[in-house]
This record gives structure tokens, sequence and C-alpha cells, in this order.
């Protein structure tokens, strides 16, 4: 429990947009988990949807960030 | 006639997968997310459902210091009135699918309305409190830890509140002993006791001081402080406004986060037991069969069809192709 809460703590020490890895990850997971019965297609089509939601979000990212510079 | 639920293995087409008693699996894995998978001998996914789905409602709950799931939340509207609104907490909609771990907290909400949930003792109670030693309401305050005693003793008006504590004061190291009387409450605004349930691990006591039996003359008035509660009469209690009020002042966005993720792992697990009810959206031909082996549909007459050779095929590339006429076409992308 100890264990737990000492990971825990470690990890509130990150910034918040950090979260979103293992939160994508375990969205992916579960979203290809309940579309395949294969773990191979689930682990295979859970990275891909990984990949591209974080492609997605670093694209959003890129667009606030070019729409908030002076430029 | 009693039927089994089946469907063909992705892998193997000679292999039925067998889906037993999907309402069943369907009731286990909104209870315990991963629970059908397993009690249907899909233990890969109902492991991953598990890890993912509490993993993730567990992580939201500690991050929001076990209390991001609770049903409603009151707030008072004035001092004088006390009239105490509550708000539906709408979140708790989403935590509630994750099953048996958002359970206590409509346990909770039934305690924490319940008439034995006062501001008394139900037995006396010796906790380790930390809290000041005051002199008044704008008085020197001194930090004091150590060992309280409480008990509910019979009064002029009524049961009343004393107590004993026994710490050391934390600047100078000195030991104290102080004999507690119930305070009036009226001079800080405060109960001589917090509630027994709330949605705070910790309890408020805030006592006169009777007697100084040990420790330097003058000091103080009145003590407060706080003795932990236990974890069954706080966690996932209804909030009070000042409790919520503080959990966003302490946290901000990691209140929220904490929360957005207990509501996520909720909207999850209704994959997972669409996942345990129905099977796997692609890849798979859902049959039901008899008990006398005979195909029967599912609620769709294809579904009971023989196997053609376009189907064997659609059975063993289920990744790359789409799936029989009762399914879903699979998304082109995939």
């Amino acid at each position: 429990m100890n264990l737990i809460s000492n990971c825990i703590s470690f990890a509130a020490q990150f910034p918040v947009l950090y979260y979103m890895f293992p939160l994508t990850a375990a969205i992916s997971l579960v979203y290809s988990a309940s579309r395949f019965e294969d773990p191979q297609a689930i682990l295979k089509k859970s990275f891909r949807l990984f990949m591209q939601i974080m492609v997605f979000m670093l694209g959003v990212l890129l667009l606030l960030y070019l729409l908030s510079a002076n430029i | 006639m009693a039927t089994k639920n089946t469907v063909t293995s992705s892998t193997n087409d000679d292999e039925l997968l067998d889906l037993k008693k999907n309402w069943l699996a369907a009731v286990l894995t909104w209870l315990i997310p991963g629970a059908g998978q397993i009690y249907q001998g899909r233990t890969f996914k109902g492991v991953l459902f598990g890890i993912c789905i509490l993993g993730m409602f567990f992580c939201g709950v500690q991050m929001g210091e076990g209390r991001p799931v609770y049903c409603y939340y009151e707030s008072e509207t004035g001092d004088r009135n006390r009239l105490v609104m509550r708000h539906r907490n709408y979140g708790y909609i989403s935590q509630f699918l994750v099953g048996l771990p958002s359970i206590p907290a409509l346990i909770q909400s039934k305690r924490f309305d319940s008439p034995a949930n006062t501001y008394d003792l139900d037995r006396p109670i010796k906790k380790p409190f930390e809290g000041v030693v005051r002199a008044g309401v704008n008085g020197q305050q001194q930090e004091v830890v150590g060992l309280i005693e409480l008990k509910m003793e019979p009064g002029p008006s009524g049961p009343e509140l004393t107590g004993k504590l026994s710490g050391t004061l934390q600047a100078s190291g000195e030991s104290v002993e102080l004999e507690l009387i119930q305070s009036n409450g009226g001079e800080y605004g405060y109960p001589s006791l917090g509630r027994k349930i709330a949605a705070d691990p910790q309890r408020l006591v805030s006592l006169e001081i009777a007697k100084v039996v040990q420790g330097p003359e003058g000091l103080g008035r009145d003590i407060m402080g706080t003795i932990p509660r236990p974890f069954h009469n706080w966690y996932q209690v209804p909030l009070q406004d000042s409790e919520l009020q503080d959990m966003n002042a302490r946290l901000g966005k990691r209140w929220e986060l904490a929360m957005v993720f207990t509501w996520i792992a909720g909207l999850l697990n209704i994959l997972a037991i669409w996942d345990a009810y129905e099977g796997p959206a692609y890849g798979l031909r859902p049959l039901i069969a008899s008990a006398g082996g005979e195909g029967e549909s599912s609620g769709n007459s294809q579904a009971s069809q023989p196997s053609g050779p376009n189907t064997e095929k659609q059975i063993a590339e289920p990744v790359t192709t789409a799936s029989t006429p009762n399914r879903p076409e699979k998304p082109s992308s995939s």
C-alpha cells in the first residue's frame, strides 16, 4: 500500500499533461479489446490507436501554439 | 430450452468461444470490470479490462485523496437560515458504471443522512490529536500534538463532551496535560466535535481548557485541531461545500483530472460489459448453439446459417476483412 502511495506521490510531481499518456493507453487498450478477441490483434490495434490519438493531440497542440504565438 | 452463447474463435475456425450465460457475464463485468470475461474463460481480456478500468478508477480516487466519488454535495445558503441545498453530482452516473468500487457512495449517502450521524460520540475514544492551543480569537497560538481522550458526560443541559489531552508543545517541547470541556462554539462558530460521518479523513475537535494539569501557566483558552476519522466514516461520503472548495483550492486541476479518470473508467466499462454480453465487435461470428447441437439465431437469423466459404475466410482473417452481415462493417481505416 505504501509502495502504491509512493508511486502516486511520485506521479503527482509530473505536469498534468503527462497524465494523458496512461489515460490514452488505457482507453486504446480497452477500446481495442472490445473490438477484437486475439491478444495480438488487440495489442497491435491499441498501439495504432494510441499513436493516432497522440498524433492528433500533438497536431492540436501545435495548432494552439501557432494561434497563440504573436507572429 | 437451455441455450449457450458461443462465437467462433478468430484464430481457429473449429474452436468455439463459449460466452456461457452472457447476461451473467455482463453483470459480473459491471460489478468487477473484467470478471465476466474471466468467467467466460477469456482471461487475457478479463485481466486487461480489470487492470485498465480499475487501475484508472483507483488512480483517480488516489489523486483526489479518496474523495472524487460521491453522490451529491451539500451547500449552505446564509449563516442565519442554514438552509442546506443538495446538489447532485451527475458525474456519479458515470462512476456508478464501474460497479462495486462505486457502490459505497450510495451506502455512505444513506449513512450521511441518517439520524445516527451526529456531532456526538457513541463511546469514549482515545486518538492522536494535532492542533493548536489558542489564547483567544486573535491570541497567540501554539502547535500541540499528543493523545486526546474524549467522552460524553451528563451536563446541566444534556450530555456534554469532555476530554483530556496529553501532548507536547511543538515550539518549546514542553509536555502539557489539559482537562477539556465542551465550548459553546459561538465565539468561533465551530461545533465542539465534527460530524461522525463526513468526507474528511480528519474530524474537527474544538474544546475549552478547563484546567491545565501540567504545562505553562496561562497557556491558552481553548484547543482546536483534528483527530483521524475511521476510513469507513469518510470514504465516498457526500461532500460539503467547504470540503469541495478545499479540494479545488488545494488540488486545482488535479482534482478535476481525478474525477475525469473515474468518469472515463466508468464509460470504458460500458465497452467491457458489451463485450461480455455480445463478444468482440469484429472478426467473430455470433452463434447460439442449442443443447442438441442445432444452430439457432441469437436474435438474428443470419447468425445461425452454416459457415460458407466466404464466412470462413472472414473468420480466418478477422482483422483485415469485413464481418458477417449481422455485424457492423469494419472501418476501412483499420
